[in-house]
């Protein structure tokens, strides 16, 4: 009965599609939306028939390919289908829209869920998501609130994204080497440790905000005595203040992994390296660092998610990034300008976990520490 | 050859070595041996300075180890502990060879260093590219060993390396090491708590005890020569039957006889302990057959050999 | 006396941002001086308001996060079963990885604006701390424990409360210290949906350029958190 637990699962989910709302509709952005369900979009209840009928084990070979692709490619089409409540003749299809309701998203997580129990799972889920993706770049989801907002503001949309990413990137780039130098500099001194980790887990107690509204004022004034400070972009509002701040927050993670990273060394490892004549240098660079290096990278990753996060609030203080479209939407209740803004984020924070996550692995494989000794 | 001269450690107030002499000779093995905490693994690490001594010298090959760059020392010293310590992140290959990339050997002499040792090693040669974690624990110290060996040190250090194995790939690996030790006329200092495993491969046994070398001797000359009471309660009381293990039939140098049937299928190879047993357990004489001769062997044989060796060796 | 003094760090915290926040006004004229105070806005909630609703918003979330928290870590250790726990894992993960913030944005279209979001996305996140702790406080338990607790014939419920839960506490609360720690900070990004607490003064500093704002409302963040911090730890013994 393996993944027993997962089918169950997933069956719960599909069945929501029967009885809670899949969609919400609007005659255009601004007037309040009713909800439809699953019962007035004609045959398509046959479709849920099936996925419930995917949550059994199947036993012949082709059957399951089968069973896979109709679960890869499901979300896109149940998101494809609830768009024909949209009956053009009556409404203007430029302007009324709908919006997604809960059935559809427990939907689209039981059928991942269902992927996940499958062999090369996250693989699946993965493809899942980029057909959602790229049919939505494509356009084939023109009646979906979320597309029109997308479509509408596109440039700035791809604008935002692309300063999102770098304020995370280069944040996190930033305080790589300080970080990884702060750690490894706590083992050889264990006073020392006391005093970096009491300065960088500071940072962690104060609020993000705080950190980032402190840091307005100085610059602003920095800025405003020295104007070839101000040319080189240092001014209280925008891209700085929000660098400096998740430069700071990225600094724990690394630098607390990277200790745990060369306390974990084993000591006879480290013993047979020296007693060869290795000097410490070599020492360095051919054991330690390498033996350390899967673990660094867990500091890394988490310090990046963290980062793409916290990112947000760079919106707040004119740095740019999804935030601004979060804010911006939450401040005209715009639904779907709040979903435009959020789900990058969410998928950006997820799929770099998987990734880096997968990076870890295999490191840790190819360094050997993921196995016991003999 | 190594001398040390009233080596000194002190670890805050607890002095883990008092006044220690010691030479070793050029192609011996002098196991170091001894209770736990009586300074055997800080004398031997002293010698590659991987623990510094407070006071005294220890001259390598004539020269003070404290005049030359400590890698320059080391690399001229073997050194396997009982960890054995290989790199995991590197497989056989990687790890046997990885002072000889330092040192920029050429890429076929590396091979072929590589396949000498462990052919010499008895490990096949396609576990080259196996990783440390695919090894028993008997396969990752030979490849330790080999790894000691590659620069060719005329210097083996050893801390307690078979310690860790189960008994029967102890004593398997113990015949091995002492027998390439040999071949290759390597000085070796060996520490371990075991008395067996110093009887068999310990040409010279040095007891020690809260920092101090109690008694030097050779294996035989501790039968009888006994100096403190605290010999005579480690080693214990069947001590001289332990002796016996460290040499075989072949050693008896016995006349081959004819016209004699066989009694039993030992051969010039076993131990005398096995061959004292077994003239227990028979009727005298044990007759057998190695090669084309035939051997006769008396318990009178296996004495008078034992004999002449504490003779021969008495301090 | 000796109890006052092994405390002392806590009630120093605790004092601190009781002055704060009752006196702020003597300290803004004697401390604070420095920071130029331009605030042409009044204040319409103060700064005692905004800790109560601080705080309740923290405790609730956590209490919450406990709740649940607690309630998998035993579903999982009782059913003995690798796959459930595999799988409540994975879904607490998600849950640390997705940004509170984004969080917050993404259930205002479910709850409209005010505190709901808030206390979801705290309550989401504190998830994983604290079943992760409590699951390895339970594992680390000895063996030979739970053999003599089976052996005197307890059931293992029984022994999950008498027993196992008892000793696996400390690290309890240690899970229940880092989500309430960082529930604190968080809570101020509620602001920006219309939830209540310190974060409603620093957004609005942030709106008008007024660091004395950031600051009246930060330091008692942080007091705060520090207090929680040492009380958890105190606790935990």
């Amino acid at each position: 009965m393996k993944d027993g637990i997962r089918r169950g699962l997933s069956l719960i989910l599909f069945a929501t599609l029967f009885f809670l709302p899949i969609g919400f509709f609007k005659v255009n952005r601004v007037l309040n939306g009713s909800v439809f369900s699953l019962w007035e979009l004609g045959y398509a209840w046959m479709l849920v028939l099936f996925a419930l009928f995917s949550t059994f084990k199947i036993e012949f070979k082709w059957l399951r390919y089968l069973r896979t692709g109709f679960l890869i490619v499901l979300p896109s089409v149940l998101i494809y289908i609830s768009q024909r409540y949209v009956i053009t003749e009556i409404y203007d299809p430029n302007v009324a829209r709908i919006s997604l309701g809960p059935s559809i998203y427990l939907a689209i997580i039981g059928a991942w869920v269902l992927l996940s129990t499958e062999t090369k799972g996250t693989l699946k889920i993965t493809l899942s998501l980029l057909a959602l993706l790229v049919l939505f770049g494509l356009g084939m989801f023109p009646m979906l609130g979320l597309y029109k907002e997308y479509i509408n503001r596109q440039a700035s949309f791809f604008l935002e994204l692309q300063r999102h990413l770098s304020l995370a990137v280069s944040s996190l780039l930033f305080a790589l080497i300080p970080g990884i130098y702060l750690g490894y500099q706590s083992t050889r001194h264990p006073r020392l440790r006391e005093w970096i980790m009491g300065f960088v887990n500071g940072f962690q107690v104060a609020p993000t905000l705080s950190m980032l509204a402190l840091l307005m004022i100085p610059l602003a004034s920095l800025g405003q005595s020295f104007p070839f400070l101000r040319a080189w972009g240092v001014k209280g509002v925008g891209f700085l203040p929000a660098f400096i701040v998740l430069s700071l927050y990225a600094l724990l993670p690394i630098t607390s992994n990277t200790y745990t990273a060369f306390k974990q060394l084993d000591p006879s490892v480290m013993d047979s390296a020296k007693a060869l004549g290795m000097s410490s240098k070599q020492v360095f660079s051919k054991v330690s660092f390498p033996l350390a290096l899967p673990f660094i990278i867990t500091g890394v990753r988490i310090a990046f998610i963290q980062n793409i996060g916290n990112t947000i609030l760079a919106g707040l203080v004119g740095g740019g990034g999804m935030g601004s479209l979060i804010f911006l939407g939450l401040a005209q209740s715009a639904t779907d300008l709040i979903l435009l803004g959020s789900l990058p984020v969410v998928l950006m924070a997820m799929g770099f976990e998987v990734i880096l996550e997968f990076t870890e692995l295999r490191l840790k494989k190819k360094m050997g520490v993921l196995y016991d000794q003999a | 050859m190594i001398k040390l001269s009233q080596i000194r450690k002190l670890y805050d107030t607890q002095e883990a070595l008092c006044n220690v002499d010691l030479q070793i000779e050029d192609g011996e093995c002098v196991v170091l041996i001894g209770p736990s905490g009586c300074g055997k693994s800080s004398l031997l690490k002293s010698i590659n300075r991987m623990i510094d001594i407070d006071e005294g010298t220890i001259t390598f090959f004539n020269e003070d180890i404290q005049s030359m760059p400590v890698e320059q020392l080391r690399r001229k010293i073997g050194y396997c502990i009982q960890g054995v310590g290989l790199f995991p992140h590197m497989n056989v290959k990687e790890n046997i060879a990885i002072l000889l990339r330092i040192l920029k050997w050429k890429e076929a002499d590396i091979e072929r260093r590589v396949d000498e040792l462990l052919i010499m090693s008895e490990l096949p040669l396609s576990y080259k590219t196996k990783r440390p974690h695919e090894l028993s624990g008997g396969e990752a110290q030979r490849v330790g060993v080999c790894r000691a060996l590659a620069t060719d040190p005329p210097v083996l250090l050893m801390d307690e390396p078979f310690g860790a194995l189960d008994p029967m790939t102890r004593e398997k690996i113990q015949i091995a090491f002492r027998d390439i030790a040999q071949k290759l006329h390597k000085t070796v200092v060996f520490v371990t708590h075991d008395i067996e495993e110093a009887i068999l491969l310990g040409d010279r046994i040095a007891l020690m005890n809260e920092g101090q070398i109690v008694q030097l001797s050779t294996p035989e000359a501790l039968i009888q020569d006994q100096k403190e009471n605290f010999t005579k309660n480690f080693i214990g009381q069947d001590y001289p039957l332990m002796v016996l293990k460290r040499y075989r039939v072949r050693d008896l140098k016995l006349e081959p006889v004819s016209n004699l049937a066989v009694t039993h299928g030992i051969d010039l190879d076993t131990n005398l302990k096995e061959a004292l047993a077994l003239c227990i357990k028979q009727t005298e004489p044990v007759i057998f057959k190695d090669g084309p001769n035939t051997y006769a062997l008396l318990y009178s044989d296996i004495f008078s050999f034992i004999r002449g060796m504490q003779n021969e060796t008495a301090y | 006396m000796k109890q006052l003094i092994k405390h002392r760090a806590s009630i120093i915290y605790a004092l601190l941002f009781l002055v704060w926040i009752f006196q702020f006004d003597w300290i803004k004229s004697n401390i604070l001086f420095f920071i130029s105070d331009q605030s042409r806005l009044v204040q319409r909630i103060s700064l005692v308001e905004l800790a109560v609703q601080h705080v309740q918003i923290v405790v609730l979330a956590s209490l919450i996060s406990i709740v649940i928290a607690l309630v998998l870590a035993f579903s999982v250790h009782l059913s003995q079963s690798k796959e459930y726990r595999d799988l409540i894992l994975q879904f607490s993960t998600i849950g640390e990885t997705l940004p509170t913030a984004a969080i917050i944005a993404l259930s205002v279209p479910l709850m409209g604006y005010g505190n709901g979001p808030l206390l979801l996305a705290l309550s989401i996140y504190g998830i994983l701390p604290i079943l992760r702790n409590t699951l390895e406080g339970l594992a680390s338990i000895p063996r030979s424990i739970n053999e003599a607790a089976l052996g005197l014939g307890l059931t293992s419920m029984e022994r999950l409360i008498k027993i196992e839960l008892p000793l696996a506490l400390p690290n309890i609360f240690t899970g229940i210290r880092i989500a309430t720690i960082i529930n604190v900070s968080a809570a101020t990004i509620g602001a920006t949906v219309g939830a209540g607490g310190f974060g409603v003064m620093i957004v609005s500093g942030i709106r008008t350029y007024e660091p004395l704002l950031v600051v009246q409302a930060s330091v008692p963040v942080i007091l705060l958190a520090l207090w929680f911090d040492r009380v958890l730890r105190v606790a935990s013994h």
